[in-house]
């Protein structure tokens, strides 16, 4: 995915993104990070091929970012929206899931195989004739990442994938994600699962202002404030301990890393 | 928040497995024939069979009689100008007539699944436009109406308590833009699902794995179907004669 100097502006006028450059390679798994109103859902929307951009060009997977061929682009991507009930529109979960790798033009058998195993991944088997309605927001969500999963998309952009899920939604959710080969980019005000999931992160505000890794991130308290971002309760812990104490220790970014270094302070 | 569920005695009853397009046919059919017949012994005859389907059906009796009883106003108002301007035995066929319809057209929709109907309706050639848009108001009318829901819950949070008549203007007010920002939450929803629909490869037509499939009992419920219209139709007829004994 390549972005060059891209804006964009919606039709009211307002600017949602200003100057965004960006690379990123196959495979990779990065945090957007931001305050509200910060473009990240817009960024996600452009590299969907949803929006194109108002300024600037981008690619994705080889195809380029215009009218020609949005359509083309929007085949290698798989968008998982911030309120399932956007994205789930079949009267049955099974029809749902299915819904991708139909029009993709799969053949019948293919299509069961590609719906068994996105249900199976998202913990959803027995859940085949069940209506949307019904279901809870946490099993939504799964609906949703199960109709992703069933297109195998080249690159998974998640918006706030872990917002309003309760503790063991949000700990499906980081299991489903977590060890897949895609290219992952996920939206989220949440660093903890940020940190869980992927390696690099971008701060957004209508610009990008930090591009790099988590660890350099802790580092720069002033990013994080221009970011209006907090670290979980162990991470600033360990950094509160780590400047009172005068230790020098890489900033952990999971409790257990934090655990490790605790076990070695002497 | 509790639903309205149309499907809610679906699964439960012994007519879900059957082909939803062999009963939708068969139902609409036998409607057709009992808008034909004009004898009291045919239209008893059908009459019978609809109730034996809803006892086979073993949707609950309650259910059953409460939707009939919906239906029983305009039954027994047509009936009634049958009475005074036809006699009682016209008001009776009346009476039978759209019982047996109603009770039918009852039993198809409460042992088929919305979804199995659309997809019946859309292999009888219904118009794809107009399934593509029965399927997503189904879908989408309880999002709808938690979202209404929520405001009313937000409203009384905030302590209104509705107007004290239909004239109040405070109320009307209050509830009107209620009612606005209904329609604009749906604009913003209508976006992000067509945002969702072409990422998910959308080009115009909803396809759907397409299950249906007749199977031998389906043409067993056929037959029963065939037969007792086909005798009611040789019974009104007078091709057979038969005359009961009460």
């Amino acid at each position: 995915m390549l972005l060059k100097s891209v804006g964009y502006t919606y039709e009211d006028g307002r600017c949602a993104l200003e100057d965004i450059s960006l690379r990123i390679a196959p495979g990779e798994k990065v945090a957007l990070v931001g305050p509200n109103g910060a473009g990240k859902s817009t960024l996600l929307h452009l590299l969907a091929a949803l929006y194109l951009p108002s300024s600037g060009e981008g690619r994705i997977m080889g195809e380029g970012l215009d009218k020609k061929n949005a359509a083309r682009a929007r085949q290698h991507t798989g968008l998982l929206f911030q309120d399932p009930d956007d994205q789930i529109f079949m009267p049955t979960v099974e029809e749902d899931v299915a819904f991708g790798p139909i029009n993709q033009g799969l053949s019948e058998d293919e299509v069961r195989a590609r719906v068994a195993e996105g249900m199976h991944l998202t913990g959803l088997a027995g859940f085949e004739e069940r209506v949307p309605h019904h279901l809870s927001l946490g099993e939504k969500k799964r609906v949703a990442m199960a109709g992703l999963l069933a297109m195998s998309p080249d690159i998974l952009l998640l918006d706030e994938p872990t917002s309003n899920l309760d503790p063991q939604g949000r700990r499906d959710l980081i299991n489903i994600l977590r060890g897949r080969k895609e290219t992952i980019i996920i939206a989220t005000h949440d660093l903890g699962t940020a940190f869980e999931l992927a390696e690099r992160v971008i701060v957004l505000k209508k610009r990008i202002i930090f591009d790099g890794s988590f660890r350099d991130l802790i580092l720069r308290e002033d990013t994080l404030k221009e970011a209006r971002l907090e670290l979980p309760s162990f991470s600033r812990l360990m950094m509160s301990w780590r400047t009172s104490e005068g230790k020098d220790f890489p900033p952990p970014m999971t409790v257990e890393e934090a655990l490790e270094i605790l076990k070695k302070r002497d | 928040m509790s639903h309205l569920d149309i499907d809610q005695y679906a699964d439960r009853s012994s007519l879900v497995g059957f082909d939803p397009r062999v009963k939708l046919v068969c139902s609409v059919s036998l409607v057709v024939v009992l808008a034909l017949l004009t004898a009291l012994v045919p239209l008893t005859l059908v009459l019978l069979f609809v109730l034996v389907m809803v006892a086979m059906s073993r949707i609950p009796l309650r259910h059953v009689v409460g939707n009939y009883a919906l239906a029983l106003v305009f039954i027994v108002f047509a009936s009634l100008t049958m009475l005074l301007t036809s006699g009682p035995n016209a008001a009776l066929v009346m009476f039978i007539r759209i019982s047996a319809s109603v009770l039918v057209l009852l039993v198809l929709v409460t042992t088929t699944p919305f979804f199995k109907m659309l997809e019946a309706l859309r292999s009888l050639r219904m118009p794809r436009v107009l399934s593509t848009l029965m399927m997503f108001t189904y879908r989408f009318i309880f999002v709808l109406l938690e979202e209404m829901e929520r405001m009313r819950m937000a409203r009384r949070a905030r302590g209104f308590k509705g107007g004290r008549s239909l004239l109040d203007r405070r109320a009307l007010g209050t509830i009107s833009a209620t009612i606005g920002m209904v329609f604009v939450r749906s604009n913003q929803r209508a976006t992000n699902i067509y945002d969702a629909l072409l990422t998910r490869g959308y080009s115009g037509h909803m396809r759907t794995m397409g299950k249906l499939k007749a199977r031998p009992r389906d043409a067993a419920l056929a037959m029963a179907f065939v037969s007792v219209g086909s005798l009611a139709v040789l019974i009104q007829t007078e091709v057979i004669r038969w005359t009961p004994c009460f």
